[in-house]
């Protein structure tokens, strides 16, 4: 039998850490916990000082991303990482090099991790960690917007997304359509592209389409279409040439 | 009993000749019956030329004539008259004109004395008084003699726009001024003609005559058709058919002036905001554009109907320009009444029964009775003939009630559509109201699962560890829960009671967060008491620390502040944390806080944030204690 791992904790939550701690002194054969680190800060002074075998490491910490920590590491222990939201399975946590637990951290999942752990290699090759940790980083990012916000006058106005059925170009500007009334937003329609949910569609230079508002779509010449909407006015988009691709592929025709 | 069936004796062969025998003599002795007496060629000429003319009207007198005299007359005038009326009376044969006292009588011949007329002037006054005569006594008496006799004879006859009676080139004294091309008065005298004309008319059988007459000498009214196109010089077809000549220029005509008012319309519609200037505006180019028309038309027609060597006649006649123009201008006003009762009728009545009944009543008695007015107006210098303006008058009336009946169908039916529409459009918002209130409802009455889920999990986590911090926890959570739950359909909300929970929620985030957050409520005691809506205040303080605190690894603070200023509270959050996002935002706490706001206080209530020069955000609202 090995000895104890050396075992360092990362999170940003206080609770969360006694939590853990209280959770990994049940097994003091498996875990020796040195450390806690309450950010990516701290936590790349402790690693580097005292070289544990083992850490646990919250994914949703503020500021420094577990992925730019372990970047800045010149050895990577084995991680085991603790996410709040179980969206981020992955096929690479099917691998046997790295783990992930949910909070809130139960008892019995610590035992599947010590018995994960006898299997576990020594030297894991640190670009499979990072790039999992990428592809979690890059899940996460994506929050889902849900209102867009416009200035008028000396207020805001707070816009629900779904309410919305086409944004269209104006100069440097952005024309929000919705069922309330129709807005000026200082965004660009090309920023808004980017951060704008799914259920949007660039289908024209100044267009994009709220694919839940579309009535129907008619084949045009010049392989373009003719997108109408459902709103009150039942506005009609012409698309542009250079979007006929995407608009494929969405109606999968 | 057997009937007695006669008509089988009809079949009979004998009683079949006998019948033809009797229908013939009917028949021949009817014809042979038939006055072959020869109608005189000229006179009955004139009678059916003025009788072809769609204008004129015979004034037929079939109660006798009783005259009575009133005002400054002398004997000598009385004797005269008498010596006039029995010549007449002698012409008549279907009626008598004799002299009654005024009390008896249906005619009346007034002697006034009016400077600067010399002549006279009928004018309608009592009901029993059919016809009645104003001479000027200024008058010689020869004069006043011919003037007596002219006018009593057109008053028993009739005034007719016959032209020149060109077929026998004669001047009559029943020619209407009209057709002479010019406004003055008619001043022939009586010829032998007119008196032939006037005894032919008063004898017995005359309507019989005439349809013989029509007849007869219909070559007449060819003759005076051919005339009107032998003297002009230019190709015959548009000459017979003036109307198609002028029709369509005049129908592009109007196309352009329709054209150019809408033109007028947009332009007026962006330049000047008022309603009643611009219809002031508009009415003004429309009615300009229809007296160019129709002087223009009337003028055209006139141009190629009447001979060249009639009398010479201007292109634009000055009675049409007159006449049309102070029509168009008398309609002005009447057009702003129209335009202010068709107004009150959309607007106001919400029956559509009373509506279009009004519709019809505006549009067909309001005209009717304008044009009435105008009538009256415009021919006020002229012989008023109460058949003929009766005549008009029904005419105008007819057309008038079939224009209001006609709107009036289609008002009913669009009043009716736009009914409906009013209605489901009202339907449509109320539901869509409804549906906001529910979710908001549903929203407010939810604490954030998220919230709730992270709190549980520091609980779970700390129970082993620290039993007094996990009691206190787990009891501002059960105060957090209480304070939503037993506020079952109240929308309000003290102060007070806001605070107290945004309180109960900081101190389970502070344990979350520990020396991570700091915060300060900072209130002033006399609003604490003033009503605010319901989970107002704790979606944006949730904001700060979901934003603001767990994104700074750092000490976060925030800052909560309610101001009183100027009958307005204002409710601001400061926190330390990354600045907000530009435009687009993730959560739906802001976006209730501003549903809320809207529904709560309309346009009165309003929210906003700041970065610089610190991170604010804040919602003003006007106090209701």
């Amino acid at each position: 039998m090995s000895s104890a791992y050396s075992t360092l904790i990362i999170d940003d939550e206080a609770p969360a850490r006694a939590g853990l701690k209280n959770l990994l002194a049940e097994f003091p054969e498996t875990f020796h916990v040195i450390d806690t680190a309450q950010n990516g800060i701290e936590a790349k002074e402790k690693i580097e000082r005292l070289n544990p075998d083992i850490i646990f490491l919250d994914i949703e910490m503020p500021e420094c991303s577990g992925f730019q920590l372990l970047e800045q590491l010149k050895t990577i222990p084995i991680v085991v990482f603790c996410t709040a939201y179980n969206q981020y399975a992955l096929e690479a946590f099917e691998t046997n090099s790295i783990d992930y637990i949910v909070k809130p951290v139960k008892l019995e999942r610590i035992e599947k991790t010590v018995k994960k752990l006898k299997s576990f290699e020594k030297n894991v090759p640190s670009d499979q960690i990072l790039n999992v940790l990428k592809e979690i980083a890059n899940k996460k990012e994506s929050q889902k917007m849900t209102s867009i916000t416009v200035k008028k006058n000396d207020r805001l106005i707070f816009i629900k997304l779904d309410d919305v059925s086409f944004f269209e170009a104006d100069n440097n500007y952005t024309k929000i359509h919705s069922e309330s009334g129709v807005y000026l937003s200082s965004e660009t329609i090309s920023n808004l592209e980017i951060k704008l949910p799914n259920n949007f569609l660039r289908v024209h230079r100044s267009a994009i389409i709220n694919k839940d508002h579309v009535n129907d779509i008619q084949k045009y010449f010049n392989s373009r279409y003719v997108v109408t909407l459902n709103n009150k006015k039942q506005t009609s988009i012409t698309t542009g040439r250079s979007y006929n691709a995407i608009i494929k592929s969405w109606v999968a025709i | 009993m057997r009937v007695f069936l006669w008509y089988k004796y009809l079949n009979l062969p004998q009683m079949k000749k006998l019948l033809y025998l009797l229908l013939f003599l009917f028949i021949g002795i009817y014809c042979f019956a038939q006055d072959d007496e020869k109608l005189p060629i000229k006179l009955w000429e004139e009678i059916v030329e003025i009788n072809n003319n769609q204008a004129n009207r015979w004034v037929k007198w079939t109660k006798d004539v009783k005259i009575s005299l009133e005002g400054n007359y002398t004997l000598k005038d009385s004797v005269n008259l008498r010596k006039i009326i029995k010549k007449l009376d002698d012409l008549t044969e279907t009626i008598s004109i004799k002299f009654t006292d005024p009390k008896k009588s249906n005619f009346k011949i007034s002697f006034i004395n009016d400077k600067g007329r010399d002549y006279s002037m009928p004018s309608i006054q009592l009901p029993q008084i059919i016809a009645s005569i104003r001479v000027n006594i200024k008058n010689t008496s020869l004069d006043l003699t011919n003037i007596l006799e002219k006018d009593i004879l057109v008053s028993l006859l009739g005034e007719f726009q016959s032209g020149k009676l060109s077929f026998n080139k004669r001047e009559s004294i029943f020619q209407s001024h009209y057709s002479v091309g010019t406004l003055k008065r008619n001043k022939t005298s009586v010829k032998k003609e007119d008196l032939a004309l006037f005894k032919e008319f008063y004898k017995k059988g005359f309507e019989k005559r005439l349809q013989k007459a029509e007849i007869e000498f219909a070559y007449v009214l060819d003759e005076i058709e051919s005339r009107k196109i032998k003297t002009r010089d230019k190709s015959l077809w548009w000459v017979k058919n003036p109307i198609s000549m002028i029709f369509l220029p005049l129908l592009i005509l109007t196309l352009m002036f329709l054209w150019a008012v809408k033109k007028c319309k947009t332009l007026l519609s962006h330049k000047i905001p008022n309603n009643l200037v611009r219809f002031t505006l508009l009415s003004l180019v429309v009615l300009s554009f229809i007296f160019i028309l129709i002087v223009l038309g009337v003028s055209w027609y006139d141009f190629l109907t009447i001979p060249d060597d009639y009398n010479k006649v201007p292109v634009f006649r000055e009675d049409t320009l007159i006449t049309t123009l102070v029509s168009l201008v008398l309609t002005l006003p009447f057009l702003f009444l129209f335009r202010f009762i068709e107004l009150k009728i959309q607007k106001s009545f919400y029956n559509i029964y009373i509506k279009t009944t009004l519709v019809f009543f505006s549009t067909g008695l309001i005209p009717f009775v304008c044009f009435v007015l105008i009538y009256l107006i415009v021919s006020k210098d002229t012989p008023f003939h109460l058949n003929h303006a009766s005549f008009v008058i029904s005419e105008f009336s007819l057309y008038f009630m079939i224009v209001a009946t006609t709107r009036a169908v289609f008002g009913f039916f669009i009043f009716k559509e736009h009914k409906l529409m009013v209605e489901n459009e009202k339907k449509l918002s109320n539901l869509r109201e409804l549906k906001a209130q529910a979710e908001l409802k549903s929203l407010q009455s939810q604490i954030n699962p998220h919230f709730l889920y992270n709190s549980l999990n520091s609980i779970a986590s700390l129970a082993p560890i620290d039993a007094k911090k996990t009691q206190e926890m787990a009891h501002s959570l059960s105060d957090l829960f209480k304070y939503s739950i037993n506020r079952k359909g109240k929308k309000m909300s003290t102060v007070k009671d806001e605070i107290d929970m945004v309180q109960s929620y900081l101190d389970i985030e502070k344990i979350r967060f520990g020396d991570r957050l700091h915060f300060k409520i900072e209130v002033n005691d006399s609003i604490l008491n003033h009503e605010i809506p319901l989970f107002l205040i704790q979606p944006l303080v949730e904001n700060a620390v979901k934003h603001g605190v767990s994104k700074n690894k750092d000490k976060g603070e925030i800052i909560l502040k309610i101001d009183q200023q100027a009958n307005e509270l204002i409710i601001s959050v400061y926190d330390n944390g990354p600045n907000f996002p530009e435009g687009l935002v993730s959560g739906h706490g802001l976006q209730t806080v501003f549903d809320l706001l809207r529904l709560s206080y309309g346009d009165k209530g309003s929210l906003n944030w700041t970065n610089t020069p610190e991170k604010m955000i804040t919602i003003t609202i006007p106090e209701t204690i």
